[in-house]
Formats: C-alpha cells, structure tokens, sequence
C-alpha cells in the first residue's frame, strides 16, 4: 500500500473513509485527489470505460462501466448497488459526491445550418488549436465566423472560449476572423479586455439584435452570410471559408438517471441542483450527497476545478461532523403510525426510513416539519415544536393581556424562521412594531403548517390568519411552500363551509430580508380584517 | 485538517467575509471579522428581495442568511467602525486597527428615525444590521458632514434620546494572526461625473440608490416631490466597459439587477412603464432564456446608450440618445432614471496591498492569492469581489475555495 502524507482527521483509528464520485472529467478526478490528500480514500464511478491517464491510476480507485442500480440508505450510511461492466458491486460509504461532466452540444440549427466539414464546433476547433500552431491550421487569407448566440443567448462561460480562441487565431495565423452575435456576453474575467485585443488585432465584431443573418452554403462548401448592419443600416454579405458555432451546455447523459437514482433534485433543465440559492454552493437536498462542476450547472472549466476544492471543503467538514447544526429530533410513534408512508414520499430530504417500523433517520433529517404536518394519523412528533399548543396559547395569552372587550381584531400570523422570522426581526431592527393584536408565530418551515393548524387558529378566536412561506423556489424543504398553500386552500373550503369569510385566511410568500414589505403586508391584511369585523 | 487554535483575521464583512468567517470558524480556527463600516453584509445586504410570483435567485437572502450564522458563531470576533492601520511583514502577523467607537448609544436609540429625516446628506445615517444587538442605526463618518468640518450637528440635536455622540474618540489596538483573508468587496462607480446630472438633479439616482428607495418605500417614488414614479429609465454599463475611465471589463451583475428590478417594479405598480438602454445584455440565472424573455416583452429595450440627461421645469429628466430603430436622435422624457454603476475595485486595495507589500492588477482588483502572475504574500489569501466583479452565488463560492485553501496552509504551518 502506498504511504499516506500524515492525515490530522479525528477518526484516525477506524479505516479511512470511502466516498463515491460520480464521474471521470477534470473536475471529478481532481476532488478524489484531493480527497486522497486528505486520507480519504475516493472511488471514481464513471460510466464509461474512461482510463485513468499515465501517472494517476495510483492515487485513486477506477470503476469503469458503471451503472447505478440502486441506492439504499442515508447520511453516512449509503448502499450503493452498482454494476460494473456487467457485475454487481455494492459499495457501503457515507457519502456520495455526483461530479458528471456536463454535455456540449454544437448549435447548428440556430445558425440554419448542418452538420458540415466546414462547421466546426467551439470543441472541435480548440481541439484542433491545441497540439497545432495556430498559423499552421489555415491558409493566408481564410475567412472565419464565429456564430455565438443568436436569437437564444449564449452564455460567458461558452463566449469566452469562443473569444478566446477568435484572439488567437487573428493574432497570430494570417486569418480575418469575424465574431456574429447577439448579445455579447462579456461578463467572464478578462472577457472585455479580450474582445478589445481581438479588435485591435483586426477582428471584426457585428452585434445583432432583431434581425439577423441568413447563411446560405455555396457548391463549394463555402459560405456565403447575408445580413443588415444594424450601424449603417445597409445590407451586406460576408463570404466565408470556415464557420464556428458556440455550443449549448446542458446535463451529462447519464445524469437524469443518476439524480433520480440518488434521489437528488434537478432543476429545470435537468442538472442534479435545484434552482435554489439555499443550496449554494454544492449542497443538495440530501444530507451526505454532494454535487459539483458540470453535474450542477453551466460552469467554466476554471469554475469547476475550483469546485472541486469547494466540494472538498465541504465534504470534509461532513465527514468530520462539523457541518451538524443542532436541530430538534423528530420521531414516529410506532402505536400511531399507520404504514401509509405518506412522510416516505413526502420527505424531501428522503430522510425516512421504511424498516419493521418507520422511523425517521436522524443524520439525514433537517428537521422542517412536513412530516409532522402531514401525517394523518398525528403520529410524528418534533421535540419542542407544538403548533396547535403554540396557537391556543397566543390567543388564550392575548385574549387575557387585553382585559378590555375585544375591539381589536386578532390575526394570527404563521412565519417560517428562514423567511418570515428573519424578515420580521428585521423591521424590529428599523423600529417598526406589530399592529396591537397581530400574534406572531415561527415555525421551521411553512410545511410544517397544515389545515389543521389553521383552522386551529380561527377555532382558537383568531379573526384572521396569515401564512407566509418562503418564495417559489426558496423553500430550505424544496417543497414546504408548496404544501403550505395546499393546506391553505383545504383549510379555506372547510371555513366556506363553516360560513367563515375565505378572505379571513391568506398566504403571502416572504424573504429573509423584507423587514419592510412584511409590515405593509401585515398592515395591509390587520385592515382588511378589521373592515370584514365591520369596524 | 485541523486549525484548532489558529487566529485567522478577514477584513471586510460583506458577504464573502461573512461566509468565510462562519465556515473557518466551523473548521475550529479563532476568526477576527473586521470591518470598517459600522455595518455587516456589505453591499449585498442593502439588495431588496426581487420575487413577484417565485425566487428570482438574485442571492440577496443569501447575504442575511451568511450574516445570521457568522455573528452566532462563537468563533468569530466582530469588529465593526475598524480601520486596519499596519500589518507587520512576518508571521504570526500583527495588525493594529482604530475602532471608531459607534456614534450612535445602542443602549439609548429606540429607533425613532429621527436623525434619519433630519440629515441633509442622504445615505450618512442608515439603518441596518449591526452585530450582537449594537446600534442599528449608524453614522457613516466618510458620508457625514461632521467630520468634515464640523458644522452640522442637525442629527445630534433632534435626537430626543440623546444618543448620538458626534465627538467621539477612536481606540487603538492589535492582534495577531497566523492567516489573513481580504474580502474588502467593490467600491460603486461614481457617475457625478458623467452627463447625467448625478448629484445635481435629484431624480437620477444610482441603482444602490434605488434599492434604498424600493427598500424603504417598496415602490419607485420621485426623490424630487415623493410623487409615484411611472416613466423610469435604466442606463446600463455606467462606469464599465469604458475604456477611457480606465475601466476595461463588464461588472457582471448589473443587467441581472436591473432587468430584475424592472419587472419587481412593474408588479408592484401597474402603470409603470421602463425602458432599459443598454449595449449587451448579460446571462443571469440558470434559466435564462424565458425570464429574459417575459422580462423583454414588457419594457422597452433600447440598445444604445444615451449621451445627455437634462432636467425639464418639472423636474422630469428629458434623456437624449440615437435611437437604433428610426436611426435618428431622439429625447424621451422619464420621471427617474436609474444608473447601473459599475463594481470598482475597493478603495481599500490600493493601501491594504501597500501594506502587504504587494501589488493590485493595474485594473485595481487584487489577484488570486494563487496567482502564478503575482502570487500574494505567504499567510494572506484573498476572496470575492476584491479580485473582480461577482455576483452572490460567486462569492460564496469564491470564499469556500479559499478557505480550503487557508485550511490546508494552517494545517501545514
């Protein structure tokens, strides 16, 4: 066995712990050589049968051709069922780092265009520049387009290779370079500086904006583009000999199935991340899993080496424990529950356990409270939190302080501790104080309010109910807003019934930091309130 | 990895200093956050919220979330109203820093607001955060006209609580550290000099300025009467992209800002009607295409930048650029106009990196502490918008990846 550089982690009597990383790229290899430095021993799972080049295969283990079938378990306690090249494996590590390469698609039909000798992708042109000179690869005279981003906008990370490679062919082959784009994207380090170098050295820059070019292919091979100049307002055409096209980033081919083989969250588009900045920077829903490089976003291939060591930050500190927040343990009562696993599928962060007895797994547990909520047969329980107590209380309290009748109207408002506590302590912050009879109750997260509660809060002598959850797409819970106004809008039907008044119930979304629009809105529903009591 | 008992001090607490400090602090170290502003969170914090139906993901919750568990953290020292004044050239490495000791009493504020009407320089008292319960309302010494000649004293005098302190001393001291992490942040372009009538006429306004004004009164307003504002103008690349200022990049993060105001703006006033003059537009969000999209097909997008701005009798801002459509020159007459000013580097750079003996880019930013080109002095790292515009989510990232490096140096020494 190789010698190890001297670990300092904790746990330096049991054996160094194992991690899986999805993937083979840059990225990817350099977290488990980080790893490795750290005595962490990291197992590289790629699909395909990548090898790992001269001089590396030493420092980290290879899985060639493989496949997740399955994955088991929770935080520090993973199962892996994998098949490599055709052979089960079953891996057992704490955690999982999914770091596929993100897939480049050269843009052809954008531009019209087909796939073509003279068509070169981004990709295959820097591949071309990469071994060669520059001033070998085109003749005296050649003219090159670049096409980037046209009626669908390109993204910095792609320009910049783009720019980038347009610098150095003007600058140093005896080429005129032309770069056709809509908007521009210079917001990447040293992008605009690069696009003055290029112009100085000759290339020729046109911007479009509604209209733009038409490319017509020539018997030759050769192109010919027309196009308005949107400066001289007069028509042009540009004849060239070779055309670049920029390329769409987009998810790994394997990612969907890996994601939803992990149980991780994708955004719209499919990368293993959801499109919530509480998950900045490589964090997913799932406690233990991480994500990073081309597997979570459009990243340039600078920004994935430094996740990579963002990754490793953060995957060390889990191992080690420090990441743990101390948050309240929650548990299913056995003589309650069910079995309907109705907190199973709910789970956003599938933290729940289907064993001889449901239980909920405390490493992978964030403690948000859609479970306790949703359990029909009330059988979950987060230790410390009681709502339905907390909302008699309040207004029994409220009802009490007051001595005089009750003249003022009684809202209760139901506000998440990432959001709407926040936003409220904030406005304390800027002197602003609660209309007289507002009570004001933080819950972990807006799922963790159900109907119940609501209608809990009108039973209890509330006249009005706020509920305010973290905007679309902000949700700690991924999903806790969303069961919010669920519950809302069941609570609502069964108040129609009991002739109560639907306008007395709202939801409203909130950030941390709208110290100032909470108050107006709160303001805003006290008065609507008060003018539905007919005062 | 282990930095137990390490001292690591990181000056500038906006949000890359603040994530950084938290995320040391996990690691065990002994975090000194310095800085020089009586306020935490940098400019991301003064950011409003820009939902309508859903998340816009600008990051800007992102900046009070960091600030919460930094200040929590039982690690992390917070030295708010402090310039550092020397830092010695070895390690461990001693810095002597003046704390400016808060004008304003946090015991006898209440938070009237008061001072805050009655100052005649707008942004020289703010209200904010401030670390473990100090005063939220802050007198900013660089801004107030106090320590400039000592003639007004307006806010002193109307404060019924007699909390603020106008004259008061600064105190000395030192510490001492095995790291040193700068995250001294961005300076805002300045565009008084530029031929918009920034500074003189009061309805154009900076895009801070405006996130003051939507923070306070959640919608546009004319700072001229307080009458509603419909006709707003957004001016994009105030200050970048220009060469001749000497400031050759893009700030990255405006068009995202401004494109996203807008449609906060037009949710929240129906009338309202934007035009955005700019040169490119920039990517923003993962999602780009239909946001831009749905965001386009409500306020006028003029690709071109205006080259005068004057003031009508009414106080209407009459804006005259070459309009790309009818080729020709045209005015249009707005009630606001909105400069995005560009990212600067910090005024802090120049003297910090003189201190360290170090040099910024000539762009002013400071390096990579692992730049091959200039690689800083050993034990000072550096994060976040110091080296170069960057949006939130970048400068969270930014300060992870050099905090694992701090990790691995720490460990090692």
């Amino acid at each position: 066995m190789e010698e190890r550089p001297d670990s300092d982690l904790r746990k330096q009597a049991s054996p160094p712990p194992e991690v899986i990383v999805f993937g083979s790229g840059a990225c990817a290899q350099k977290i488990a050589a980080n790893l490795y430095d750290h005595g962490v021993n990291a197992w590289l799972a790629a699909r395909g049968d990548a090898s790992p080049a001269a001089g590396q295969g030493e420092k980290r283990h290879w899985l060639t051709g493989v496949e997740l079938t399955a994955c088991h378990g929770f935080a520090n306690n993973f199962e892996l069922k994998l098949t490599e090249k055709g052979s089960l494996l079953h891996q057992h590590v704490p955690a999982i780092v999914l770091a596929e390469d993100d897939d480049r698609c050269p843009n052809y039909a954008p531009y019209g265009l087909s796939p073509n000798p003279r068509v070169l992708s981004i990709s295959s042109l820097e591949e071309k520049m990469h071994p060669a000179s520059p001033q070998d690869l085109f003749d005296n005279g050649t003219q090159i387009v670049f096409l980037c981003g046209w009626h669908n906008d390109s993204h910095p990370a792609i320009a910049q290779r783009m720019l980038t490679a347009c610098h150095r062919l003007q600058n140093r082959s005896p080429v005129t370079t032309y770069f056709m784009t809509g908007n521009l994207k210079v917001a990447a380090n040293g992008a605009e500086a690069l696009v003055h170098s290029a112009k100085r050295s000759g290339a020729l820059f046109l911007k479009f904006t509604d209209n733009f070019p038409t490319i017509q292919t020539r018997a030759d091979g050769r192109f010919e583009i027309n196009y308005l100049d949107e400066l001289t307002r007069t028509d042009f055409q540009l004849k060239a000999d070779w055309i670049v096209v920029d390329e769409t980033i987009g998810p790994g081919r394997h990612l969907d199935a890996l994601a939803k083989g992990l149980g991780i969250n994708q955004d719209g588009i499919g990368f293993a991340q959801s499109d919530n900045v509480r998950r900045l920077s490589n964090a997913t829903n799932r406690r233990g899993i991480f994500v990073a490089g081309g597997s979570r976003g459009i990243l340039s291939d600078a920004e994935q080496l430094a996740d990579a060591d963002q990754v490793t930050l953060n995957l060390l500190a889990f191992l080690n424990n420090q990441d743990a927040e101390p948050l309240p343990p929650v548990a299913i009562d056995r003589g309650r529950c069910a079995r309907c696993l109705t907190c199973h599928r709910l789970c956003p962060h599938k933290a729940i356990d289907i064993g001889d007895h449901m239980s909920v797994v405390a490493e992978a547990c964030q403690s948000c409270g859609i479970c306790v909520a949703a359990c029909p047969a009330r059988a979950i329980d987060m230790q410390g939190v009681n709502i339905g107590r907390a909302v008699y209380q309040r207004i029994k309290k409220s009802a009490l302080n007051d001595g005089a009748p009750q003249d003022t109207s009684q809202v209760m408002v139901f506000g998440c501790t990432r959001s709407a506590g926040q936003a409220r302590a904030l406005s304390r912050l800027a002197g602003h104080r609660l209309p007289k009879g507002v009570l004001f109750v933080e819950v972990p997260c807006g799922g963790t309010i159900s109907s119940q509660h609501l209608l809990a809060a009108f039973d209890a002598g509330a006249d009005g109910v706020m509920l305010c959850t973290c905007h679309t797409d902000n949700c700690q819970s991924e999903i806790g807003n969303q069961l919010a106004r669920k519950g809302a809008d069941a609570a609502r039907i069964l108040l129609q019934a009991a002739g109560v008044e639907s306008d007395r119930l709202t939801v409203a979304s909130v950030a941390a930091n709208m110290g100032n629009e909470l108050t107006f809105m709160i303001d805003a529903f006290v008065d609507r309130i008060k003018a539905l009591n007919g005062s | 990895m282990n930095i137990d008992r390490k001292h690591v001090a990181v000056i500038g607490a906006g949000v890359t200093g603040l994530t950084a400090a938290d995320t040391l602090a996990g690691w065990g170290a002994r975090v000194s956050l310095v800085e020089k502003t009586p306020f935490l969170g940098g400019h991301a914090i003064q950011l409003n919220c820009k939902a309508t139906d859903a998340c816009v993901k600008c990051g800007a919750c992102v900046a009070e979330d960091k600030l919460l568990s930094a200040t929590r953290h039982p690690h992390v020292d917070v030295y708010t109203g402090t310039q550092i004044e020397t830092i010695s050239g070895q390690r461990p490495y001693q810095i002597t820093y003046r704390i400016h000791s808060p004008l304003v009493n946090a015991d006898q504020c209440d938070g009237c607001g008061i001072c805050f009407e009655t100052c005649p320089v707008s942004g020289a008292i703010s209200q904010g955060h401030a670390p473990h319960g100090g005063p939220y309302v802050a007198i900013r010494r660089d801004l107030c006209r106090y320590f400039q000649d000592a003639a007004c004293t307006e806010c002193q005098d109307a404060c019924p609580q007699g909390a603020i302190g106008l004259s008061s001393q600064a105190q000395a001291g030192t510490m001492q550290a095995d790291a040193i992490l700068v995250t001294t942040g961005f300076t805002p372009y300045d565009p008084s000099d530029k031929s918009y009538g920034y500074g003189q006429f009061l309805n154009v306004i900076t895009s801070l300025d405006a996130e003051r004004l939507l923070r306070e009164h959640t919608v546009m307003k004319r700072p001229s009467d307080g009458r509603p504002a419909g006709r707003i103008a957004f001016i994009q690349c105030v200050g970048s992209r220009d060469a001749r200022l000497g400031h050759p990049w893009c700030s990255k993060i405006c068009c995202g800002s401004s494109l996203r105001m807008a449609r906060l703006i037009q949710s929240r006033q129906e009338d309202a009607q934007i035009t955005c003059f700019y040169i490119d537009v920039q990517t923003f969000g993962k999602d780009f295409q239909p946001v831009y999209r749905s965001i386009r097909d409500n306020i006028a997008m003029v690709r071109a930048i205006p080259g005068d701005i004057l003031r009508t009798a009414t106080d209407e801002l009459e804006v005259i650029y070459f309009d790309p459509q009818s080729h020709a020159s045209k005015e249009s007459l707005f009630d606001i106009v909105v400069l995005s000013v560009g990212l600067l580097p910090a005024e802090d750079n120049g003297p910090l990196a003189r201190i360290l003996g170090w040099a910024p880019h000539e762009s002013g930013f400071l390096p990579h502490h692992g730049s091959e080109r200039h690689p800083a002095p050993e034990g000072i790292f550096t994060a976040g918008a110091a080296t170069g515009p960057m949006t939130i989510a970048e400068s969270v990232s930014s300060a992870e990846e050099s905090v694992y490096d701090m990790v691995r140096f720490l460990t090692a020494s």
